[in-house]
């Protein structure tokens, strides 16, 4: 014991005068405190706790950052806690400290104690960081809901504190093993990836055991908090899963400190290291001395070949380490989950084609993390390993010039990092193969290793540096990872200049566009930084520490000495490359763009809707006829739209002004509107005045002239709308929209007050008769005349018929007319072309010719849907449909008249099973009745109306054509979607009558689909048949969803009203469970006796419930004996459950196995573990 | 020759290392000779382009060594007095590194390398890990990387500090072996290693040189001026007092107790002379404490 405290004493002594440890104690209450403040790191990690929607101190919210920055107690676990234990082997005081009569146990638990009495602290300053951010002032007081001490508790006591502990003894009992510092660092790279792999493999069903396999607690909190409403996630504390994964873990970390408590042993080992084999090669006769006279040569070829050997000498000590094959595994492990990633299907979307172009942006940030800690690892390691080593005194005594030093550790690191990056290349290109794969792209592969690799490279100049400068290795790895997150943060405080930030921004890579417009800029950042890194790597050269300096000047006067002409020209040649690079992107990106921070395209957002919002109630008369041309200049970049529109004033009163809305990102040359005076512009609106009121149904001509120009690149993510293969624009950004749009204001309640804009406004009530009779922003159909231009070598598309197709002057044209409402569609690249027709329709699908195996899925499906729809629904309402594609920079699918945008990403490059059919083509099909035919009012439920019904759609073409058994896994998924994005509900949850959100799409299909399972498709369908053919086609006003359930309560009987009411109109919980069954044998049949407990709940908009009487149809379905979980049932019938404990008793024709209710989750429960049981 | 006029320097917390040093050090091999702490390693780092003086010049066949370092560089090899090699690495490798930093390239390297090996006995070691060496076989590669590219100028610091008789005597044998017309500097507080080696040698201690010249010369100053006798413990105590003793060494359970008198003490015999005799003499002077306890 005594010994026990004087080693404690000791350690803490040794740390109480570190940097270090006062360094890490300071980062941890800042980098808590701006993250708190969402100024920070910012990892999303934990889909339930939606941040974003709450309170910055809402109880999960604080728990959850606390969790996630808790992996940052890695640095203070290895730095502090384990190089307690390796101190001693790396310096001599081991032989002396280890002959002393101490006890080992009281030695390592000293060590470790001392160590972690300091990680502790520190973490607790982080906990303290995140409290101060929230209660200090400075803060927005609206972003805060009531203080409670009791999350802080938990953050400290069931997170921060329990993770440090966890982490330390680990790294510290794998150091102590090893007797090296490089395994509590490959238990560092290794832990944090735990939570994020294990996220990726989370399914529909939660993460089930994956909970209890991250050390930190991530998923376990997940796990926890799936389902909660947002009133539970800002006042609960999670529990269950979550304390037994803490118990699991301290356990674990418990056992390994007491295996390292009862094995260590004072020896200082001097074992062979496996890696060192000794090799024990014949020992070789002797030489005859040669007595050679060898002389030095110097100059250039002489500093080459030193360069060259000490090059070898660190490439040889990375490569020689077993933390770098960790490294190496890391990387390899993320690269095939990146790839699994992009093979997964998720719900409603078939896995994508493994396409080099989905792979190589991995190389960037998909590596940060690994390669960060690499990069801080080893030049920690690399610079101060001569001094470790004690060979810098004989080699500072040598010959060498000052510059090899860090040369070499600078191209060591690289030659590491393009080792680390090929072995991802190879891991994509051998999982390519292994699934069958073979446009092999390796130019492509090597251009994204250097595109997206060197956002990893650039960071090797300044690690080595920060070394070079620090004398402490570990103070200098915390400066760089400090530095690091603070360049990562400043975008968060609104400096966005490219011409600061240390990191070139992400962007996609088109398998249709190439690098595209990203080239010109990503490659000017490049050349920029390279510069840098040249001045940098000089620096490093003038203040590489050699020999001993006793005082500054020294040092001064040595990097003065190395100024030579030499230094000189290459200092001076970099810093005019990085003025002049600079100069250009300052060009670029200030002069013939406008430079904008995030902030100011809120502003931007803001200004809008202060300056227009008054005029939101302003009348607009409606088009009638459109004629436009829209010329692409696809190498510039550019597109010209010029046109008049005819309109006419429906709205039964006279209008005196005219709101025009426009693209912010527009040139608008000339826009007329008839005789009315412009008279107030800006902010991306423009108010015209006319000087005699246009009369109710007076006429009216408008003339436009716009130019869409992207000159050079901008600072802000580049608009990929116009690109040099692949330009989709919609109707307002090539002709003026007139009206007020809503959907251009700010929806983030944090960005509201910002901006002292009022709470956004909400859609009004689904029983509002005034908003009911509101029609702006309504289009009729109109007659539209476009003739499009393009390059030579692409096509130009657009919505309606084509007239003529001819070539001037080097260029193509297309002439299209047509009668449809102006949801207006263009585009242009250089598409391959599928005909086909079906129920007398043309059907075209515009493609890149890379893409043409799913376009064959695509076309079978538009063709069956055609047919399906056709013969279900009613008519099709034009006379032709195409698909065009563009690239993957948005990831929108719009559909129009007769034409849907449809993004590369979204399923040109899907890999479809034969015989299946494409969902979202089936979607946007169905909108050509959904969208298309029936509009719906704008008020509570408007987009059940579009986007449900087209869902519903194409789930029931995937029932018509693939069978029932592929529509079970999807019901599954929309259930779980709807409870993940119910817990995300902050205001309050409506039901599906009134659905504003996410909900449309997951709860509204499901019930549809309930429904139709329930009544039979026939009488569903017949049901939206009869609610197209009265509300269909026709002017407003449109209807709502009240209107929708009206026609399907007519086709439902009586018994089946109040599920109808369930459905859509409540918001309902079924809780269904076998709590028993018993078979015996009757005849060569079974009889099965199930008892079934069940209720339901109904709940309020906050998530309170209640109980109310139940009576609803659930399946009841027996499987047989040795049948696995897909497997076909032996009974599958409805059965009408009512509340309470019930008895079922029916008959099989084999031994049944398992029983279950609802076994496809056709009825949302949110336990779905107990409605099966086995015999 | 290596000329080094008025070098002086001060540590931090006025600690004072060299005091105005001044030396002249012709070809052959010069020992340095004091206690720990006297300013050896800080002149020899001094010499060896590491560390820069407060004030003073270092002057070596014309060159400026504060001044012209990489000149310096070139002629010089160096065995400081704490070194080791990158972990895991065998001689062979890593006197192929030292070889390339000291400008030998090509083939000749894997010649001159090999031939290092032979000379300093590691040939049947040199595939094996420096980590796992002897102290002796440590201080061998040290000077086998010393010897890279026929330095005409060689620092050793403390060399046999650590190694066992046999060790230092076969390292004793293969610095003899070193030419005689380059400079070499040995650095020690082992008297015995000057003793064997050096034809000059010069003593320091409290950051100045305090006598150079010849051993053997050094040696007969003392000549009838120096008297010995072996007593019991307490007796020696008596001496201390009343005699200005040099040095008292335990042999067989008794100390011999040496002192430094114009005339004979009372019952004390002649004693010849050693170098350390010298030393302790010199120390004793410049009133530096050498007593043992």
């Amino acid at each position: 014991m005594r010994a026990f405290l004087e080693i404690f004493r000791f350690e803490c002594r040794m740390q109480v005068k570190s940097p270090l440890y006062i360094a890490v104690t300071v980062l941890f209450f800042l980098v808590h405190f701006l993250t708190a403040r969402k100024l920070g790191i910012n990892i999303g990690i934990g889909a339930s706790a939606d941040a974003a929607r709450l309170d910055l101190n809402a109880a999960v919210a604080i728990i959850q950052n606390e969790l996630v920055l808790s992996l940052f107690a890695i640095f203070p676990a290895v730095a502090i806690v384990a190089a307690a234990i390796t101190r001693d082997h790396e310096r001599i005081t081991a032989e002396l400290l280890f002959v002393r009569p101490i006890r080992e146990p009281s030695y390592v638990l000293g060590r470790f104690a001392g160590g972690l009495v300091f990680a502790l602290i520190a973490s607790l300053a982080g906990v303290l960081g995140g409290l101060v951010a929230l209660t200090a002032p400075g803060v927005d007081p609206a972003s805060l809901g009531p203080f409670a001490a009791a999350p802080w508790w938990f953050a400290l006591g069931a997170v921060a504190l329990p993770n440090t502990a966890i982490v330390a003894a680990l790294a510290f009992s794998a150091a102590a093993a090893a007797r090296s510092i490089a395994a509590a660092f490959c238990v560092a790279i290794v832990l944090p990836l735990v939570p994020l792999i294990a996220q990726a493999r989370i399914g529909p069903d939660g993460p089930g055991w994956l909970a209890f396999a991250d050390p930190f607690g991530l998923l376990a909190i997940v796990d926890v908090t799936r389902f909660w409403t947002g009133a539970e996630l800002a006042t609960e504390l999670p529990g269950g899963v979550l304390w037994a994964n803490r118990a699991l873990w301290l356990g674990v970390a418990a056992a390994a400190l007491l295996a390292t408590l009862a094995r260590y042993r004072f020896v200082v080992q001097r074992t062979k290291s496996r890696l060192w084999r000794g090799r024990a090669r014949s020992a070789g006769r002797e030489p005859a001395l040669s007595g050679a006279h060898v002389a030095p040569r110097f100059g250039p070829p002489g500093t080459f070949a030193q360069l060259a050997s000490q090059l070898r000498m660190d490439l040889r000590a990375i490569l020689r380490s077993p933390p770098f094959y960790v490294v190496i595994a890391v990387v390899v492990l993320g690269c095939a989950q990146h790839f699994d990633s992009q093979r997964i299907d998720v719900l409603l979307r078939a896995p994508s084609e493994p396409l080099t172009s989905l792979m190589i942006g991995f190389l960037d940030i998909g590596l940060a993390f690994q390669l960060l800690l690499f990069i801080a690892y080893y030049a920690g390691m690399l610079v101060h390993r001569e001094r470790d080593a004690r060979v810098a005194e004989i080699a500072e005594a040598s010959p060498v010039s000052s510059a090899i030093g860090s040369l070499s550790k600078i191209g060591a690191l690289w030659v590491a990092l393009t080792l680390l990056l090929g072995a991802g290349i190879l891991t994509f290109i051998a999982l390519q193969a292994a699934s069958g794969y073979t446009r092999f792209e390796f130019g492509l592969y090597l251009k994204g290793m250097i595109v997206y690799g060197f956002n990893h490279y650039m960071l090797v100049v300044p690690a080595v540096l920060i070394h070079l400068l620090l004398p402490n290795r570990w103070l200098g790895t915390l400066v760089f990872l400090a530095a690091f997150a603070a360049t990562m943060s400043l975008v968060a405080f609104g400096f966005q200049d490219l011409l600061y930030t240390f990191r070139l921004p992400f962007f996609l890579h088109s398998d249709m566009n190439g690098f595209g417009h990203f080239a010109v800029r990503h490659a000017s950042l490049m050349a920029y930084w390279a510069a840098f890194l040249v001045l940098a790597t000089v620096a490093a050269y003038l203040l590489a520490p050699r020999g001993y300096y006793d005082r500054l000047a020294h040092r001064l006067a040595d990097a003065r000495s190395r100024v030579t002409r030499a230094t000189m020209v290459v200092a001076g040649g970099a810093a005019l490359a990085f003025a002049a690079l600079g100069a250009w992107i300052f060009y670029n990106t200030h002069v013939l763009n406008e430079y904008v921070t995030s902030r100011d395209l809120e502003a931007h957002a803001a200004d809008y809707e202060k300056k227009y919002r008054r005029y939101a109630e302003l009348r607009a008369p409606w088009p009638t006829g459109v004629d436009l041309s829209v010329d692409f200049f696809p190498a510039e970049r550019r597109v010209e739209s010029r046109g008049t529109v005819q309109l006419v004033n429906l709205s039964g009163g006279a209008i005196d002004e005219v709101l025009v809305t426009l693209n912010p990102e527009l040139a608008v040359n000339t826009l007329e509107l008839g005789a009315a005076e412009l008279v107030e512009e800006g902010a991306g609106g423009r108010l015209y005045r006319f000087a005699e009121p246009l009369k109710a149904g007076a006429t009216l001509t408008a003339t436009w002239d716009f130019s869409w120009r992207n000159d050079g690149f901008a600072n802000s993510m580049p608009n990929g709308a116009v690109a040099a293969n692949g330009t989709y624009l919609d109707g307002p950004t090539v002709m003026p929209m007139l009206g007020y749009d809503a959907e251009r204001e700010l929806n983030d309640a944090a960005a509201r007050r910002r901006q002292g804009l009022p709470p956004a406004a909400r859609l009004p009530d689904l029983d509002d008769p005034e908003a009911r009779r509101d029609t702006r922003f309504r289009f009729l159909p109109a007659d539209v005349h476009a003739v499009l231009s393009t390059s030579e070598e692409q096509t130009a598309v657009a919505a309606g018929s084509l007239q003529r197709e001819w070539r001037e002057g080097g260029r193509r044209y297309f002439e299209y007319r047509g009668r449809y409402a102006v949801g207006l569609a263009f585009a242009s690249a250089r598409y391959g072309v599928a005909r086909d027709s079906a129920n007398g329709i043309a059907i075209e699908i515009f493609h890149d010719p890379k893409h043409a195996p799913a376009v064959a899925t695509m076309m079978d499906t538009v063709k069956r849907g055609l047919d399906y729809y056709v013969r279900k629904f009613g008519p099709y309402p034009f006379d032709s449909f195409r698909i065009f594609e563009y690239p993957r920079y948005s990831t929108l699918v719009d559909a129009r008249a007769g034409v849907i945008a449809y993004n590369e990403g979204a399923g040109f490059i899907s890999q479809f099973r034969d015989g299946e059919i494409d969902f979202v083509t089936a979607h946007e099909l169905a909108h050509m009745w959904w969208g298309a035919q029936v509009r719906s009012a704008i008020l509570q439920g408007r987009l059940v109306l579009n986007e449900t019904l087209s869902s519903y759609s194409a789930l029931m073409l995937i029932e018509h054509v693939q069978g029932k058994a592929e529509v079970y896994p999807l019901l599954a998924a929309l259930r779980s979607g709807y409870l993940d994005e119910r817990s995300r509900e902050r205001i309050e949850e409506l039901p599906v009558v009134r659905a504003e959100t996410g909900l449309v799409s997951t709860k509204g299909v499901h019930a549809m689909y309930v429904l139709r399972d329930v009544l039979g498709a026939d009488r569903v369908n017949l049901a939206l048949r009869r609610f197209i053919e009265k509300y269909g086609n026709r002017p407003p006003p449109d209807p709502t969803t009240r209107e929708l359930v009206a026609e399907l309560r007519a086709v439902a009987g009586e018994e089946h009203q109040a599920l109808i009411s369930a459905l859509f109109e409540r918001i309902t919980f079924y809780d269904v469970a076998v709590t028993g069954a018993e078979s015996r044998a009757a005849g060569d049949e079974y009889e099965l006796s199930i008892e079934i407990a069940a209720r339901q709940l109904d709940a309020d908009g906050a998530g309170v419930e209640t109980e109310v009487r139940l009576s609803a149809p659930f399946d009841v379905a027996v499987f047989a004996a040795g049948a696995d979980e897909t497997a076909e049932p032996i009974y599958l019938e409805k059965h009408r459950l009512t509340s309470g404990t019930q008895r079922i008793v029916v008959r099989v024709p084999a031994l049944p196995a398992r029983v279950a209710v609802d076994p496809y989750g056709k009825m949302i429960d949110r336990k779905m573990e107990d409605n099966v049981r086995t015999l | 020759m290596l000329t080094i006029s008025g070098l002086s320097k001060t540590y931090a917390g006025n600690v004072r290392a060299l005091d105005a040093v001044s030396l002249e050090i012709p070809a052959g091999m010069f020992g340095l000779l004091g206690p720990n702490g006297a300013g050896k390693s800080t002149l020899m780092r001094t010499i060896a382009t590491l560390q820069a003086p407060d004030e003073g010049s270092i002057e070596f066949d014309g060159i400026d060594v504060l001044r012209d370092k990489t000149r310096v560089r070139q002629r010089l090899g160096y065995l400081p007095q704490e070194f080791g090699a990158y972990p895991r690495t065998s001689p062979q490798v890593m006197l192929d590194h030292f070889a390339a930093l000291k400008g030998i390239h090509g083939r000749e390297r894997k010649v001159l390398v090999a031939d290092l090996l032979v000379r300093t006995n590691l040939w049947d070691v040199r595939h094996r890990s420096i980590d796992k060496f002897s102290g002796g076989m440590r201080q061998r590669f040290g000077v086998a990387q010393a010897l890279i590219g026929n330095p005409s100028l060689i620092i050793v610091d403390e060399p046999t500090a650590g190694l066992d008789p046999v060790e230092r005597r076969r390292f004793q044998n293969l610095l003899s072996e070193v030419g005689e017309d380059i400079v070499v500097i040995l650095s020690t507080h082992i008297v015995d290693d000057v003793a064997a080696l050096c034809p000059r040698v010069a003593i320091m201690a409290a950051a100045r040189i305090l006598r150079v010249g010849e051993p053997r010369k050094l040696m007969s100053e003392l000549d009838g001026r120096l008297w010995s006798k072996t007593v019991d413990k307490p007796e020696a105590e008596r001496l201390r007092a009343a005699f200005r003793v040099i040095s008292t060494r335990i042999a067989a359970g008794r100390t011999e107790v040496r002192v430094l008198a114009d005339t004979q003490p009372q019952g004390m015999q002649t004693a010849a002379p050693t170098l350390e005799d010298v030393y302790f003499a010199t120390l004793l002077e410049h009133g530096i404490d050498t007593s043992a306890e």
